[in-house]
This record gives structure tokens, C-alpha cells and sequence, in this order.
């Protein structure tokens, strides 16, 4: 029997750093379906383990008509290996409301294998959690589908904040057990999670809703300072930009939300192949969902910041 | 200097030693080597053979692979209705009947459609003459791709839906960056949004539902290190100042507007302009003196600063391969040609047209007159609307439409006085010109008419 946990959370809320932690402890025989919003599964980069069992969705939220009936074959073919645990890192953007119809879809396709269903698990980013609830109506469904939900970064708020965000995500969903957390960190094994049910809604996830993202892909190393100009420059205008960048000489991970820039070493897991992005300068995929100002404010930024430096592309 | 250095100077806006010629002949390269539109446009030989005998004969600083403003409608699930000796027009618009938005998953692709066929030939040609012969790739622009998936009900959403005509022109925006995308990788220079719908709207609706898509391309072409271009045709006087708001980097327009009023507007954005040698009355009926004549007149009125000499848009099937290198001869010879044509007489259009006693008309006359509305895209939707109404009205009302690709036509045009096309007159008075009604406002005016 297979249980199937589902981990949603909006843009840079922590969900692969919390996967990647109950990766650790997690049994032998695991599989992860990973659903990226860009035509680059970053996330799948960083989870991916010698021998794991790994599907990666990317370009879109597998809620969406265009992805769902990939998303249903994943999951069919991963319960089908007889694996112990599965775990679904949506993309921040993803709507689950009707996560019960995508979980019949699967019980009615199987051909072998049998599962359950291990709950649905949100994280929230206590820093930007106020900003973004307003905004974005993903959040406030991913919230009210859950049945944990794990306040990350709790490290950077103070305790009035965080009583506030507890307070709001209860108001929204009274039966969601709630944790206080940093680093995704969580004692697993001592969660309890109870799956009480939660009827479904439609999806806001459509095909007209989907947010656009863009590939800026560089071709001469940039200078630190000005590639963080650059980045400050373009935050407004995206929820999220991240990738693999060459900077002073070696590969960085970045990572931006919003204002807050995150550019980090990045290791390669022993025996793990060199992903096809370290051959190159770097890629960013930049995420958007406020229309064409968007690409034509990167257009120009990367054209002022990074002149000949790079390659845009949808 | 060569040709392609001097189109991308002049796009530049920087000085060159003489004006440069891009001579657009789409579905007119067929005619060169003897093959039919349809040979042309879906046949990856044909075209590059057709291509190279326009370098060839024509000597271009620049030149456009592929002139046709189809290719990505077919692709989005439009059907076409192919042409012997025009670029198709598209029969059958995916979203006439609703306003649900077309997949993400459809957008072009290195592998759809005739995009395989197009993007062969343009590294071919990029290989062959690409060293010195400025290469456009030709995108349709937004707005007629828009009225491609939606037909003419585009212009009634313009008014009550605008929502959705924003959703709609992002979406086809997306298509227009994607296809700078394929057609930068395949190695063309300047990529040219041709959208000659745009002269059919009110400057309004263009600030309203056009000018970020347009932006958003010109910035996406100008960070991915090309040039641009923005052609337009019909009569965009009234536009070309919200056009230049979008910054291309030139503009190209047709013989409706004036050129030197043009290129005023233009000058004080300094944006390159092109154009505009009359596609049928010179190219296509003129004598190679005419052309000679006209080009020379051009270049004697106008100021050589950001200027690019081009017919006002896609070259006629059956142009005179000699009218266009006449007009190629005046752009590289100026002072030789200006001597051998300046006691030329153009000889006069010698064709009677009677026209309908309009006072004593049965039923109303509605009387459309076209570029072809085979071939122009404005023309297309402007006769599809009145084809709306000739379905509705059937006996009621007289519809024709006149075609200015033929020499009566163009002599019945000089008698009714008509300037601009696409126009519509209704019994013998002008009612529609260069803006394409939407079907409530032409069926109530029908309506009045019958009482």
C-alpha cells in the first residue's frame, strides 16, 4: 500500500527544502512527482537522489487542464511500482481543490497496486504570508485544502506576526493542525496527521489563468553587483526567479522572491549526474503572472543591465 | 557599405550613403521562377529558389524570407483557403463561437505547421546571401491574428469586451514572441510585425487594446539584439503617432498614407520609415519608367535619414519583374536614372466606367472597394463583414465588391473619387473608410435604409 502526501505552499514558501529533509528519513522505496512552473524542473534538480523514483511535470500546475491528465499518469505509474511513500511537491501557483477527483481519477485507472491518501501538507512563508494572501487566491485554496499546515521561517517574524498568521490560516481552515517551523524543518514521525475529509471545489488553475514565465539564459558570466542590480530591478514585476547562475567563477543557486535575493553555492549530490544547466553560463526561469508589462520590463532590464550578456526566450 | 550593414545603420538611425531597398515579394518570388502561390508558400525549394532569383534581379539591401501573415493562424487550428497567385486567407476562425481562450499547448513550435519548411529555408538563404542581404522574418502582429482566431466578431469585443481582447491579444502576443524566438535562432536580422489590421481601429482602441502588445514585442525584439519593424497598410494616418509610441525601430507603410506627412510624424520619434510605391497602380499596371520615375520623385522629396525605400507592402503575384528592378535601379542609380526618365510621360488610363444612376437605385447598393480581399488582410475582414450583411439582407440589398488589382476598377475608383482603401460606399456615398464597422452598427444602418 502506497500513501500519497501532497506539499503545496506558495513561491518560495520552502516546500523542496521541507521535501528534501523528510527525503532524509523517508523510507527506501520513495517516489516524488514534482511539478515546476518552468520549462526547467529546478525543484527536480535538487531532490533528485541516486535511484529515487522521480516524475517531473513542469510549465504549468498540474491542476490545470494542460498538465492534470500527465499529473494523474504519474501518480498511476508511480502507485503501480508499489513504492512505500509518494510525494507531490506542487508548483506555488497550484490550486488543489479538486485533489479528491485527480486522487479517483488514479483508483480508477490502476491496474495494480493500491493507495492512500497521507494528507495534504501547505507551507506558508511567515514573512510574506500577509503580502500574498490577498493577492493570490491559490494560497488561500491551498490553505483551506490542507490538513497540516507548517509555518516556515518563523525565524524572521516576531511573535505578534506570527500570531497573526496563525490566526488567519484558522479562520480559514479550523481543522488543519498547525506548526511553527525554520528550514522546513519537522518532527515527522511525530506529526499525527489526521485526514478528515474535505469536500472539492473546482480548480482556479485554467488554462486562461496561467501565469507566464520567461528563460533568460546567460551566455557571458555577469558581474556579481551588476546581476544583483539586475535581479532588484526585475523583483516587482515577478513572483519568483530562480536558477543556476555562474558568478565569480563558480555555479550559484539563486533564488529570489519578490525583493529577497538568496544566491548560494551549489553542491552536486555524490553520484549524481552534472544537470545539463552547469554546462552552461546560467538559466534563470522568471515567473509572472501580471501580463505582458512584465516581459517587456525584463526585456528592457536584462537589454540595460546585461547587454549582449544574454538570450530571452517564452 | 552593404546592403545588410546599410539596413541595420538605418535601423540604427545612424548615417548611410544612400537609402536602402527592400523589395517585398512574398507569393511575387513564385512568379520569377514559374510556380504558383501555394508552390511558393508550401514548398521549401520553390521559396528558396524563388528568393534567390529576387536577390538575384532586385539586388535588395534587405529582403523578407516568407510574406505570409498565415502561417500562424494555420498553426493556432485556423483552416485556409489556399490562392494561385496570393498568400491564403483564412477560412474558418477557431474561436467565432466562443470565448474560451486556445491552449498554451498550441502555440508554434520548430515543429508545426509549415514553421519545419520555413525555418530550412531561412538558414539557407542566412547561408547563401545572408553575409550581406539584411533578412526579415515576418511575424503577424497580434491584432490581425486576433481577428484570425476570433473573425469579425473582434470588433464588436473591441467595444463590449474588453477584457477579453486583452486576454486574447496576450495570448496571441505570446505567439508573436515566440515566433522572434524560432526566427532569431534561424538567423534573421530584423523581425517585421506585420498587422495591417491595425489601420481599421480608432487610434483609441489601439492605445487601449494594442499598445502594450505592441511594446512588449519591440522590447523582446530589441533584447534579443535585433531590429524591427512595424508594417502596417490601409490608411494609418491617423495611427502612425500611437505607433511610433511603441517604439520599433522603423515603421513601414503603404501608398493610403502620405509619405512625407509620414515621415514627419516618424522623424520627430526618429523612427525609420518605409515605403510606400504603389503596389497596383505602378508596380503592378505602371511601366518600368513610372516606377523609375516615382522612386526618383521620392527620393528627390524626401530627407535620406532614416528612410527605406519598399513597395507599400507584399508585392502582387503578377508584377513586371521589370517595374520592380526599375524601382531597384532608381534607389542604387539615382542621378543616372533622374536623366533617363525626366522627359517620361506616363501614358493615360484610357478605360470608360459608367456608374450606377445611384438616385433611382431599387434596393440600397453597397459597394465595396479592395487592395483584394483575396489577398490584404484589412480588405479580408472588411468584405467578410459585408458578406455578413449580403447572408442576412440576401435580395434586399446589391453587394459587390471592386477589386484595385484591376485596371477597370482603378479607373472606376479615380471616378467615384475614392482615396483610401479598403472604403465601403452605400448607395454612391462614401460610409465606411479604413475602419471596419461591427455588425450591429452596419445592420442598423442597413436598416434604416429599408425602413
Amino acid at each position: 500500500m502506497t500513501t500519497i502526501y501532497l506539499i503545496t505552499g506558495f513561491l518560495g514558501a520552502g516546500k523542496t527544502t521541507f521535501l528534501k529533509e523528510r527525503l532524509l528519513h523517508a523510507p527506501v522505496r520513495t517516489g516524488v512527482l514534482v511539478n515546476d512552473f518552468g520549462k526547467v524542473n529546478f525543484d527536480g534538480l535538487q531532490i533528485k537522489r541516486q535511484g529515487m523514483d522521480l516524475i517531473e511535470l513542469s510549465n504549468g500546475s498540474i491542476f490545470c487542464s494542460c498538465l492534470k491528465d500527465n499529473f494523474i499518469e504519474g501518480l498511476v505509474e508511480l502507485v503501480e511500482r508499489s513504492l512505500d511513500e509518494v510525494y507531490i511537491e506542487s508548483s506555488g501557483l497550484a490550486d488543489p481543490s479538486d485533489m479528491g477527483k485527480v486522487l479517483d481519477s488514479v483508483r480508477l485507472r490502476l491496474t495494480c497496486g493500491d493507495f492512500t491518501f497521507g494528507g495534504a501538507i501547505c507551507l506558508v512563508d511567515a514573512l510574506f504570508f500577509p503580502k500574498v494572501l490577498p493577492k493570490m487566491v491559490s494560497v488561500e485554496r491551498q490553505l483551506r485544502h490542507s490538513h497540516l499546515v507548517v509555518i516556515n521561517k518563523c525565524d524572521l517574524v516576531g511573535e505578534d506576526q506570527l500570531a497573526q498568521v496563525e490566526q488567519t490560516i484558522s479562520a480559514l481552515n479550523p481543522q488543519a493542525k498547525i506548526l511553527r517551523t525554520t528550514y522546513g524543518q519537522v518532527a515527522w514521525d511525530r506529526l499525527g496527521l489526521n485526514v478528515f475529509a474535505i469536500a472539492d471545489e473546482e480548480t482556479t488553475n485554467r488554462i486562461e489563468t496561467r501565469n507566464k514565465n520567461l528563460v533568460l539564459q546567460l551566455v557571458y558570466e555577469p558581474d556579481e553587483a551588476v546581476f544583483r542590480d539586475f535581479l532588484s530591478a526585475i523583483g516587482s514585476h515577478f513572483f519568483r526567479v530562480k536558477g543556476l547562475v555562474r558568478l565569480g567563477g563558480q555555479i550559484q543557486k539563486v533564488d529570489q522572491v519578490n525583493q529577497q535575493i538568496q544566491i548560494e553555492p551549489y553542491h552536486l549530490e555524490n553520484g549524481d549526474d552534472p544537470p545539463a544547466a552547469l554546462q552552461e553560463i546560467g538559466r534563470l526561469v522568471c515567473l509572472t503572472s501580471q501580463g505582458l508589462e512584465s516581459i517587456s520590463h525584463l526585456a528592457r532590464m536584462a537589454d540595460q543591465y546585461l547587454p549582449g550578456h544574454f538570450k530571452l526566450e517564452m | 557599405m552593404n546592403g545588410k550593414e546599410r539596413i541595420l545603420k538605418t535601423l540604427r538611425h545612424e548615417p548611410v550613403d544612400r537609402p536602402a531597398w527592400v523589395p517585398f515579394a512574398g507569393v511575387h518570388a513564385g512568379s520569377l521562377i514559374g510556380k504558383n502561390a501555394t508552390e511558393m508558400l508550401s514548398d521549401g525549394q520553390n521559396l528558396f529558389d524563388g528568393l534567390m532569383q529576387v536577390h538575384k534581379l532586385y539586388q535588395p539591401d534587405g529582403m523578407p524570407v516568407v510574406f505570409d501573415l498565415q502561417v500562424e493562424a494555420e498553426i493556432l487550428g485556423c483552416e485556409l483557403h489556399w490562392a494561385e497567385f496570393g498568400p491564403p486567407s483564412v477560412k474558418t476562425h477557431p474561436l467565432a463561437d466562443t470565448q474560451d481562450m486556445l491552449c498554451d499547448c498550441l502555440q508554434p513550435a520548430a515543429d508545426k505547421g509549415r514553421l519545419p519548411m520555413i525555418l530550412d529555408v531561412m538558414k539557407k538563404v542566412k547561408a547563401a546571401v545572408g553575409a550581406d542581404t539584411a533578412l526579415y522574418g515576418l511575424i503577424c502582429g497580434p491584432f490581425t491574428l486576433a481577428s484570425h482566431l476570433r473573425g469579425n466578431e473582434l470588433f464588436m469585443d473591441l467595444i463590449l469586451e474588453e477584457d477579453y481582447v486583452q486576454e486574447l491579444m496576450t495570448y496571441t502576443t505570446q505567439t508573436a514572441l515566440k515566433m522572434i524566438d524560432l526566427y532569431a535562432d534561424a538567423g534573421m536580422d530584423v523581425i517585421a510585425v506585420v498587422d495591417p489590421l491595425v489601420s481599421q481601429i480608432s487610434p483609441d482602441h489601439f492605445t487601449t487594446a494594442c499598445h502594450t502588445a505592441f511594446k512588449t514585442i519591440f522590447d523582446y525584439v530589441r533584447a534579443k539584439g535585433l531590429a524591427s519593424s512595424f508594417f502596417v497598410c490601409g490608411n494609418a494616418t491617423r495611427q502612425l503617432e500611437v505607433m511610433c509610441e511603441t517604439a520599433p525601430d522603423s515603421i513601414s507603410i503603404d501608398e493610403n498614407v502620405d509619405m512625407a506627412s509620414a515621415k514627419a510624424i516618424t522623424d520627430r520619434y526618429n523612427i525609420a520609415i518605409g515605403g510606400n510605391i504603389p503596389l497596383t497602380t505602378l508596380m503592378l499596371h505602371g511601366t518600368q519608367q513610372e516606377n523609375m520615375k516615382y522612386v526618383v520623385n521620392m527620393l528627390d522629396t524626401l530627407s535620406h535619414d532614416n528612410l527605406i525605400i519598399a513597395p507599400g507592402c507584399d508585392m502582387p503575384y503578377h508584377v513586371p519583374a521589370m517595374n520592380a528592378i526599375g524601382a531597384a535601379q532608381a534607389v542604387r542609380e539615382t542621378g543616372v536614372t533622374r536623366e533617363m526618365v525626366k522627359n517620361y510621360e506616363a501614358p493615360k488610363l484610357d478605360i470608360e466606367v459608367t456608374l450606377p444612376d445611384y438616385a433611382s437605385l431599387k434596393k440600397p447598393l453597397v459597394e465595396v472597394f479592395t487592395l483584394d480581399s483575396a489577398t490584404c488582410a484589412a480588405c479580408t475582414y472588411m468584405m467578410e463583414a459585408m458578406n455578413v450583411a449580403g447572408d442576412h439582407y440576401g435580395e434586399k440589398i446589391d453587394l459587390v465588391e471592386y477589386k484595385f488589382t484591376e485596371k477597370v476598377n482603378i479607373a472606376r475608383c479615380i471616378k467615384m473619387g475614392v482615396t483610401n482603401l479598403p472604403c465601403v460606399y452605400v448607395n454612391g456615398q462614401l460610409k465606411w473608410s479604413s475602419i471596419i464597422p461591427s455588425r450591429e452598427e452596419l445592420f442598423g444602418y442597413i436598416d434604416s435604409l429599408l425602413g
